[in-house]
């Protein structure tokens, strides 16, 4: 694994990969689901009526709900012998609400490559940026992420 | 819980702790309500095989626990705008975790107080695993 060297071509060439891209509709069973498996009991995420009593147009998603888009990360042939990925840090802002019937698309690119030596070993630190649109194109979120491949 | 509106926040205030201890089925559940399918999280020859000590809670479930704990506080007046997450270490299932936070900063602006938050999930060993903040915005009414 030490013989591995992090080129600028190969940086380069990460940097501008096509974006990847995902979508998913937001269905109302599976935000309940959703908000069940991380144990949130709020009834934002499964009743319309209180959600419309708090002044929202229907019942809205967890903050992190986002994940479900699956937001596809390029699949970069070159770090293939990295086997193992772990997540460093998430940075989300948020724009408008997610409803229940959206359409949410994710578009990911890679905006810098790092190589470097962590406890794990020698790990390619991987940071981008994942933009997600609703079926109106409108931008609802970001999501600056940063993740390590070992 | 008194809900929080924008004139009874301040510097220092803490936001109310949530307690969470996810065994193995909460992880599944999670794997499966997220698309998250990442072995590491349910099968334990292949986390071993990762130099795991065995399965480990998704780092995305633990974002969720901090998403929960600024929401819950927030609300109903309450917008996130944003929210910072950082994994600084790994948890195993069946630790109980605390989750919690301060408001670190406040700005008072004509029409919404916007408060900053630190956010923090500590094991049962007082280590904070995860990290964080949120900024949340409270309309004046």
């Amino acid at each position: 694994m030490n013989e591995f060297i992090l080129s600028n071509d190969l940086k380069n060439s990460i940097i501008n990969y096509p974006p990847s891209l995902s979508s998913l509709v937001v269905d109302k069973g599976h935000v309940k689901r959703f908000a069940e498996s991380i144990g949130d009991t709020n009834p934002l995420y499964f009743d319309s009526d209180y959600a419309k009593s708090l002044g929202y147009l229907d019942i809205i998603t967890p903050p992190t709900f986002l994940r479900c888009v699956q937001p596809n990360f390029p699949d970069i042939l070159e770090l293939s012998k990295f086997k193992n990925i772990l997540d460093v840090s998430s940075e989300w802002e948020y724009i408008e609400n997610v409803y229940i019937g959206d359409t949410i698309s994710s578009s990911t690119v890679i905006k810098s490559v790092i190589q470097r030596k962590t406890k794990v070993g020698l790990s390619i630190f991987l940071i981008g940026l994942i933009t997600y649109l609703n079926q109106n194109n409108s931008l609802i979120a970001s999501q600056k992420f940063t993740y390590i491949k070992y | 819980m008194m809900k929080s509106k924008s004139e009874n926040i301040y510097i220092g205030m803490e936001l109310p702790k949530l307690y969470k201890c996810p065994n193995t089925r909460q992880l599944v559940q999670y794997s499966g309500s997220s698309f998250d399918y990442y072995e590491i999280h349910y099968d334990k020859d292949i986390a071993i095989q990762n130099d795991l000590p065995g399965v480990i809670v998704h780092g995305a479930l633990k974002a969720a626990f901090l998403g929960e704990l600024v929401t819950k506080w927030m609300e109903p007046t309450g917008k996130l705008l944003k929210l910072v997450i950082q994994y600084k270490g790994i948890d195993i299932p069946d630790d109980e975790l605390m989750i919690t936070g301060k408001v670190y900063k406040l700005e008072s602006l004509p029409v919404c107080k916007v408060a900053y938050c630190s956010l923090w999930l500590e094991n049962s060993s007082g280590e904070r695993t995860t990290t964080g903040s949120a900024i949340v915005q409270f309309n004046i009414h």
